[in-house]
C-alpha cells in the first residue's frame, strides 16, 4: 500500500514535471534567440556540403561533430572544425538563452534534449546522424 | 635498427641451421614431406607452430601458424620458395614469395661458414630492397639499399600509436652495426617522395610529401650520441589545428644533435628553419619512460611575425577576438620550461601591427619588451603609435605593467581617444582556478561629442563626455561595474549603476544597468536628434534595462520635466513628430486648431512612462481620465498646448522605427 502511494506520487511529481517543461516555449522570440538563430542560418551555407559529404554529422546531445575529416582536404580540415565549434559554441548559447527566456534556466537540459530530436527529425537523407552513440545516415 | 634485428638475425641464423641439418638427410628423393620445427622466440619477434613442406620438385614451404612482431600478432604466415638450392656453405631460396608481402619475389641466400645472409626484395615499378647481413665473432652489420621502396609493405609492422602510412617510397641507405645483441651503430640517408599518412580520425595527416633524413648514431656504455638533418620539400600535413605546407614559400629544414641515455631523450642545439618566419633554436629533453617534457627551450631571433601568427598561432585562437586577425612586424621571442612549467617567455616586439578582419579594431607601431620569469618579479613595456577600436581612433601610448607569475598590474595607464582620454587606474590580471579575471578603475577625461557622434555615426552633438569609473570586475564570463558611473552629457548628468555585462564576448551578449539622468538640456538634445526645439530640463530614469544583443528587451522608463524655474517651450514640428509616434489616433493635441498659428508654445510639464516587456511599451503620462487618456505634455503659459496620449501599448519595435525616421530623415508628419 506504501510503496504504491510512493509510485503514484512520483508518478505525480513525474507528469507535473513534463507538464511544466511542456509549457516550455521552444519558439521564443528575443534579441538573444534572434541573433543566435540569424548566426546559425548565415553559417548553415558553409556546413550543408559537409553535411552531405559525411565528414560531419550531428550528435545525439543536440550539437554537431566532425565525423569523418577524411571527407574534407587537408587544406580546409581546420576550417571544418572551426565552424564546428562555432555552430556548437551557438547551439549551446541557444539553449541556454531559450531557457533563459522561458523563466526557466533549469529547464536546459530538456530543452537540448528536445532541439537535438528535432535536428536528427530534420537532417536530409544522406546525412549523418548519431543514434544510440552510433553514426547512422538517414 | 634495435635490439629487435639484432636479435633477428641471430635466431634466422640458428633457424637455418636447425632446418638445414633436419634437412640433409631427407631432401634427396622426399615427396611432399612435412616437418613440424620447435618455435622461435626472440624478445622483439617469436614464430610458433612452424611447418615445413618439401616438394618433390626442390620447392619449400614454410608456414607459421602465429608470428609476432614487436608487438603486433599475425597468423598463418606463409613463406614459398620455389627453388631451395644449397651449394657446399650456401643454401639458398630463389623466386621466393611471402603471403604477407602479396606481388613481392625475394631472393634469400646465407652462407654458413662466413655468416652472411642476403636478401632481395623486387617488385614492379623498380622496387627494391637489397639487406645484407654480416656475422663474425659476435659483432655484425647490416646494410640495406633502397629503391623505389613502398613503404606500405611494412605499415602493418608499424605501432598503432603512429598515423597508418598509406604510400610513399624511399631511396637510399640504412646500416646499422652492433656486438651479440646489442646495437653500436647505426646510419640513415634516405630520400622519401609521396608520402601519405593518416589517423583514424583523419586529425593528423600528410600527403604527398618529400623530403630526405639523414641520421648517425652511436653507442657506448649503453649512452646514445646521435645528431641528424631533415628537410621536408613539398607536400602538405595537417596536425590539429595546424596546416603546413611547403612548395613555394621555401623548404622546411631541421638540425639537431644530442643523446639518449636511461630512457631520457635529449635534442640540443637543434635549429629549425621555417619558411617565412626565419630560424629557431631549441632544445629539449624528454623522458620516454613517463611519457613527459623534462626540460625545453625555443628561441627565435628577428622572426617575421606575419606567418608565425597566421600558421602557427590562428589555429588556436579561433573562439577568440583574434581569430580574423593578421599580424605583421619582428619579434624576438624565447620559452622556457622546466619543472612542470613555463619559466621564461620573452616577447621583444619591433614595429609590429595587428589588423582585425572585420575591422573592429587594430593597432600599429607596437613594441613591447616582455621578460617575464616564474617566480621573479619583472616590468615589461608596451607601446603604440596609433590604432583604432570599433571606429574610435587611438592615439600613442606607452604603458608599463608588473608581472610576478600569473598577476599582472599596470598601476596606471592613458588611452587617448578623441581628444579625450581613458584613465585606467590598478589594473590587475591575473589567473583563478578556472579562467582569467580582471579588474580596474578609472576615469574618462573629458572626450568630444561632436568627434563621438561622428565616429559613432549619431547626429551630431555637442558638448563633452566625462566621468568616473569606480570599478570595473571580469570574472566568470560576466563584467560588473561598481559603483555607479557618472557622465556629463547635454549639460546633465548621467549616472549608471548595477551596471553589468553577461557573456560580454559571446554571441547575444547582454547588459543590466540603472540609468538616471538629470537635467539635460532639453534643446540641445533635440536639435541634435532634429526632433523639432523643445527648450526645457528634462530627468530620465530608465531602471531594470535589459539589452541583449544591442537590443532593448526590458526595462521602466519615466521622463520628466526637471524641477525648477527655467523655459519651458515647444516648437510646433516637435509637437507634430511627438504626435506622430504612437500612430494614428493614438496622440492627439489639444488645441489643434491653433497648432498651425504659432511656431512655439508653452508647457507646464511633460511626463511620459514606458515600462517595455515582450516588444510591447506600456505608456503612462501625467494624469489619465476614467476612460485612459493620459496626458503627456501639460499646457501652461501663452500660447499654451496640451498633449493627449490614447493609446496605452505599443509595439517597441515600431515605436523605435518611428523614432528613427522622425531623427534621421527628420520626415514631416501632419497631425490630423
Amino acid at each position: 500500500m506504501k510503496n504504491n502511494l510512493k509510485l503514484v506520487l512520483s508518478l505525480l511529481a513525474l507528469t507535473t514535471a513534463l507538464n511544466v517543461f511542456a509549457a516550455a516555449d521552444l519558439e521564443v522570440n528575443t534579441p538573444g534567440v534572434n541573433a543566435i538563430k540569424q548566426s546559425m542560418q548565415t553559417r548553415h551555407g558553409q556546413l550543408s556540403g559537409f553535411y552531405t559529404s559525411g565528414a560531419i554529422g550531428l550528435t545525439s546531445d543536440g550539437l554537431v561533430a566532425v565525423r569523418d575529416a577524411s571527407a574534407v582536404p587537408l587544406s580546409a580540415r581546420q576550417s571544418v572544425n572551426g565552424l564546428v565549434a562555432a555552430e556548437n559554441q551557438d547551439r549551446n548559447a541557444l539553449y541556454s538563452e531559450i531557457a533563459t527566456a522561458n523563466a526557466h534556466p533549469e529547464w536546459q537540459a530538456e530543452i537540448r534534449s528536445t532541439f537535438a530530436q528535432r535536428w536528427i527529425q530534420l537532417a536530409q537523407p544522406g546525412w549523418w546522424v548519431q543514434v544510440g552513440g552510433a553514426w547512422k545516415q538517414k | 635498427m634495435n635490439q629487435f634485428s639484432s636479435s633477428l638475425f641471430k635466431s634466422v641464423h640458428q633457424f637455418l641451421m636447425g632446418a638445414l641439418l633436419l634437412f640433409a638427410p631427407l631432401a634427396v628423393g622426399a615427396t611432399g614431406l612435412a616437418i613440424s620445427v620447435a618455435d622461435v622466440i626472440a624478445p622483439s619477434f617469436a614464430l610458433h607452430g612452424i611447418r615445413l613442406v618439401w616438394f618433390e620438385v626442390g620447392q619449400m614451404e614454410i608456414n607459421v601458424a602465429q608470428m609476432r612482431v614487436e608487438k603486433r600478432e599475425f597468423s598463418k604466415v606463409k613463406l614459398r620458395c620455389a627453388r631451395l638450392l644449397w651449394q657446399g656453405q650456401e643454401v639458398s631460396c630463389r623466386d621466393g614469395s611471402l603471403d604477407l608481402l602479396p606481388g613481392v619475389h625475394f631472393e634469400l641466400s646465407y652462407h654458413l661458414a662466413q655468416q652472411r645472409l642476403q636478401l632481395t626484395m623486387t617488385a614492379a615499378d623498380n622496387e627494391r630492397w637489397q639487406l645484407v647481413g654480416q656475422f663474425k665473432g659476435g659483432a655484425w652489420q647490416v646494410a640495406v639499399q633502397l629503391q623505389n621502396a613502398q613503404l606500405k609493405r611494412f605499415a602493418s609492422l608499424l605501432p598503432k600509436m603512429l598515423p597508418a602510412v598509406g604510400q610513399g617510397a624511399l631511396n637510399g641507405t640504412i646500416q646499422a652495426s652492433g656486438k651479440s645483441s646489442i646495437l653500436t651503430d647505426a646510419q640513415v640517408d634516405v630520400q622519401f617522395a609521396n608520402l601519405a599518412f593518416s589517423d583514424e580520425s583523419g586529425l593528423h595527416a600528410g600527403e604527398k610529401l618529400a623530403g630526405a633524413v639523414k641520421l648517425t648514431a652511436q653507442q657506448q656504455n649503453k649512452v646514445w650520441q646521435w645528431q641528424g638533418d631533415m628537410a621536408w620539400q613539398q607536400g602538405e600535413v595537417f596536425w590539429q589545428p595546424l596546416y603546413l605546407k611547403t612548395g613555394k614559400t621555401g623548404v622546411y629544414q631541421f638540425h639537431a644533435q644530442g643523446g639518449f641515455d636511461a630512457g631520457v631523450l635529449r635534442v640540443a642545439d637543434a635549429v629549425a628553419t621555417v619558411p617565412e618566419v626565419g630560424d629557431v633554436r631549441l632544445t629539449a629533453q624528454w623522458d620516454s619512460q613517463k611519457k613527459s617534457l623534462v626540460e625545453a627551450s625555443v628561441q627565435g631571433d628577428n622572426v617575421s611575425l606575419d606567418r608565425l601568427f597566421a600558421l602557427y598561432a590562428l589555429p588556436y585562437l579561433e573562439k577568440s577576438l583574434l581569430a580574423e586577425a593578421t599580424v605583421t612586424g619582428h619579434a624576438d621571442v624565447a620559452w622556457q620550461y622546466r619543472k612542470g612549467k613555463t619559466q621564461l617567455v620573452r616577447l621583444n616586439l619591433r614595429d609590429g601591427g595587428i589588423k582585425d578582419g572585420a575591422k573592429r579594431f587594430h593597432l600599429a607601431g607596437i613594441h613591447s619588451s616582455v621578460n617575464w620569469l616564474a617566480d621573479t618579479p619583472s616590468v615589461a613595456t608596451l607601446s603604440f603609435e596609433s590604432g583604432e577600436v570599433m571606429g574610435v581612433p587611438l592615439g600613442a601610448v606607452q604603458w608599463e605593467m608588473a608581472m610576478l607569475g600569473q598577476q599582472f598590474n599596470i598601476a596606471q595607464a592613458e588611452l587617448p581617444i578623441l581628444g579625450g582620454a581613458l584613465v585606467v587606474k590598478d589594473f590587475e590580471l591575473h589567473r583563478g582556478e578556472k579562467d582569467w579575471h580582471w579588474q580596474f578603475a578609472g576615469a574618462i577625461k573629458p572626450i568630444s561629442m561632436e568627434k563621438l557622434s561622428a565616429v559613432a555615426k549619431l547626429p551630431k552633438m555637442l558638448g563633452t563626455l566625462s566621468g568616473m569609473i569606480p570599478l570595473v570586475r571580469y570574472e566568470n564570463n560576466q563584467i560588473n561595474v561598481g559603483g555607479a558611473l557618472l557622465f556629463q552629457v547635454f549639460d546633465g548628468t548621467v549616472v549608471v549603476s548595477q551596471l553589468k555585462f553577461g557573456d560580454p564576448f559571446g554571441r547575444a551578449p547582454r547588459v543590466e544597468a540603472n540609468l538616471n539622468m538629470r537635467h539635460l538640456d532639453l534643446d540641445l538634445l533635440t536639435r541634435t536628434f532634429s526632433f523639432g526645439s523643445v527648450q526645457g530640463l528634462i530627468d530620465v530614469d530608465v531602471d531594470n534595462l535589459i539589452i541583449q544583443s544591442w537590443q532593448a528587451l526590458q526595462f521602466d522608463a519615466r521622463i520628466v520635466s526637471s524641477a525648477g524655474n527655467y523655459r519651458k517651450r515647444i516648437s510646433q514640428k516637435a509637437v507634430q513628430n511627438i504626435s506622430s509616434l504612437g500612430g494614428s489616433g493614438a496622440v492627439a493635441a489639444i488645441q489643434r486648431g491653433v497648432v498651425g498659428f504659432f511656431d512655439t508654445f508653452g508647457y507646464d510639464k511633460i511626463v511620459w512612462t514606458c515600462s517595455l516587456q515582450n516588444d510591447v511599451c506600456y505608456m503612462g503620462g501625467l494624469e489619465s481620465t476614467p476612460s485612459g487618456v493620459y496626458t503627456i505634455i501639460k499646457g501652461g503659459g501663452i500660447p499654451a498646448i496640451t498633449v493627449m496620449g490614447y493609446n496605452r501599448n505599443v509595439s517597441w519595435s515600431e515605436l523605435i522605427t518611428r523614432v528613427k525616421r522622425v531623427a534621421q530623415d527628420n520626415r514631416q508628419v501632419i497631425v490630423k
